[in-house]
């Protein structure tokens, strides 16, 4: 592909790669928590919050930046109140209850008058553009590989392998899990933000349980032990239904049969998957290697 | 006296099952001590409590002259008092070196004021302090060996080398043995 194609390509993609990024930050919202043994899926409710406060907001004459600030900002505090009274929540339970959170923010959002009932809000102005989202992307992407390095790393593996563990190596896991939804929530609020200004509309139904259920989907077929899970994983669900535009409406159960495969068969995901394949190209050259050198000699 | 660890009229009780019954405790430091009883007598309930696990219903316990029986299990080890499990319990997506540095914890995020020069700092004595463990507990051949990957009793050592001191100030456990 020679250069101008490349360019003209992105112009006729530049819709479906916005798509992504969005989704993207919202299952990074999924997958930081998932990684630590947190299985709150909250990021979705934070997501309407985010989007509905800065919408409501930049409605009233606010700018950008102070309105999405103020929207990560509310969402954050109820991720954490949200967090305070599900603390002693584990697994399945807490999954439940923040499912259960996603859908009575929406049940909010469509009684409410200031966030335009079943209607939504539209008419927010378009500010952001690819380059802005590719620029959030990547600077959260960096907080979440910092996250999964070194000291703080090993610590949240203990929290996702073996909580009872980790308070004995001196980990506080309350403190830890509280950080890790709470991060999850501003993931997910910062997504919301970013997508109304996009998009310049909001209606509830876009925050229903469809849209838990794939960004759960991007980040288990991308993998959950990596930032770079999600973020593969949101590109490749936003780009197949048009791939495979001639399935059609056929595209939800495509969807189901590969996630149930992913999940049977390589339970790391598309990451998993990559990183075998570099494991296993390694340990072959390292094989080959001292022979190389044996002949010379 | 010079005790480290006092326990005073510990109990634990589950309902009106008295496991553990007002026991008094004196270890005294350099000292190495052992828990005998039979099946169900509570000796793991006692260590439980101890060291923050498992409940306590009555009784003070004092670690250095610091009263620790309402602090948080992970406060413990910083206090000084680290613990292993009757099942060894490793984590077993990381290494023989990793597993042993998670128990260095301490040595890192203290400093945290220090910016990141410190935490580099930090971390570079949380890796020294992990070989030398490593060295004394002679892991090293294993050191970037995978738990699944070795016998049980090398996995107890490795379960020991987090806890070696360089900080702790005593170490407990529960150890499975027949009989």
């Amino acid at each position: 592909m020679t250069a101008p194609a490349f360019i003209t390509w992105l112009g006729d993609n530049e819709t479906l790669i916005q798509s992504a990024l969005i989704f993207a930050l919202l299952a990074f919202g999924f997958q930081v928590a998932l990684r630590s043994g947190v299985y709150t899926f909250a990021a979705v409710g934070c997501w309407a919050i985010g989007a509905y406060v800065t919408g409501i907001l930049m409605l009233r004459g606010w700018a950008t930046l102070p309105a999405t600030v103020v929207a990560i900002g509310a969402a954050a505090l109820v991720s954490l109140l949200l967090a305070l009274v599900l603390g002693r929540l584990r697994a399945l339970y807490l999954a439940m209850a923040t499912v259960a959170f996603d859908l009575l923010v929406i049940l909010v959002a469509s009684t409410l008058e200031i966030t335009g009932g079943p209607t939504g809000l539209y008419g927010i102005p378009l500010v952001t553009s690819t380059p802005v989202l590719l620029a959030v992307v990547a600077a959260c992407a960096l907080v979440l590989r910092q996250r999964e390095r070194g000291h703080t790393g090993r610590q949240l593996e203990v929290m996702r392998t073996d909580e009872r563990l980790a308070p004995a190596l001196g980990i506080d896991v309350f403190r830890q899990r509280i950080n890790a939804s709470v991060l999850s929530g501003v993931l997910g609020a910062l997504s919301g933000a970013l997508y109304i200004t996009l998009v310049g509309a909001i209606a509830p139904t876009q925050a229903g349980f469809e849209l838990i259920v794939t960004t759960l989907t991007m980040a288990v077929i991308g993998g959950t032990s990596s930032w770079a899970g999600p973020l593969l994983g949101a590109f490749v669900v936003t780009w197949l239904p048009e791939v495979l535009g001639f399935i059609g409406d056929w595209w939800p159960a495509v969807q189901g049969l590969i996630l149930v495969v992913i999940v049977i068969y390589a339970r790391d995901g598309l990451i998993g998957i990559v990183r075998g394949a570099v494991r296993r190209a390694r340990h072959l050259r390292a094989a080959r290697t001292p022979e190389a050198r044996e002949v010379p000699a | 006296m010079t005790a480290m660890l006092t326990v005073e009229g510990l109990k634990v009780h589950f309902g009106g099952v008295r496991a553990v019954d007002g026991v008094d405790l004196e270890l005294e430091q350099g000292r190495l001590y052992g828990l005998v009883g039979p099946n169900g007598s509570g000796k793991t309930t006692l260590v439980n409590a101890i060291t923050r696990v498992g409940p306590t219903t009555a009784g003070r316990i004092v670690l250095e002259g610091r009263d620790i029986t309402n602090a948080r299990g992970h406060e413990l080890v910083y206090a000084g008092l680290a613990r292993t499990f009757q099942a060894i319990r490793l984590v077993p997506s990381l290494t023989v070196r990793e597993n042993v540095l998670l128990g260095r914890g301490r040595h890192v995020g203290r400093g945290r004021g220090a910016g990141l020069r410190g935490r580099r700092a930090a971390a570079a004595r949380a890796a020294r302090a992990a070989d030398a463990a490593i060295e004394k507990l002679r892991l090293g051949p294993v050191a970037d060996e995978y738990p699944a990957n070795l016998p049980y009793g090398t996995q107890r050592r490795v379960e020991i080398a987090g806890r070696w001191p360089g900080t702790p100030s005593s170490c407990s456990s529960t150890s499975r043995s027949p009989g």
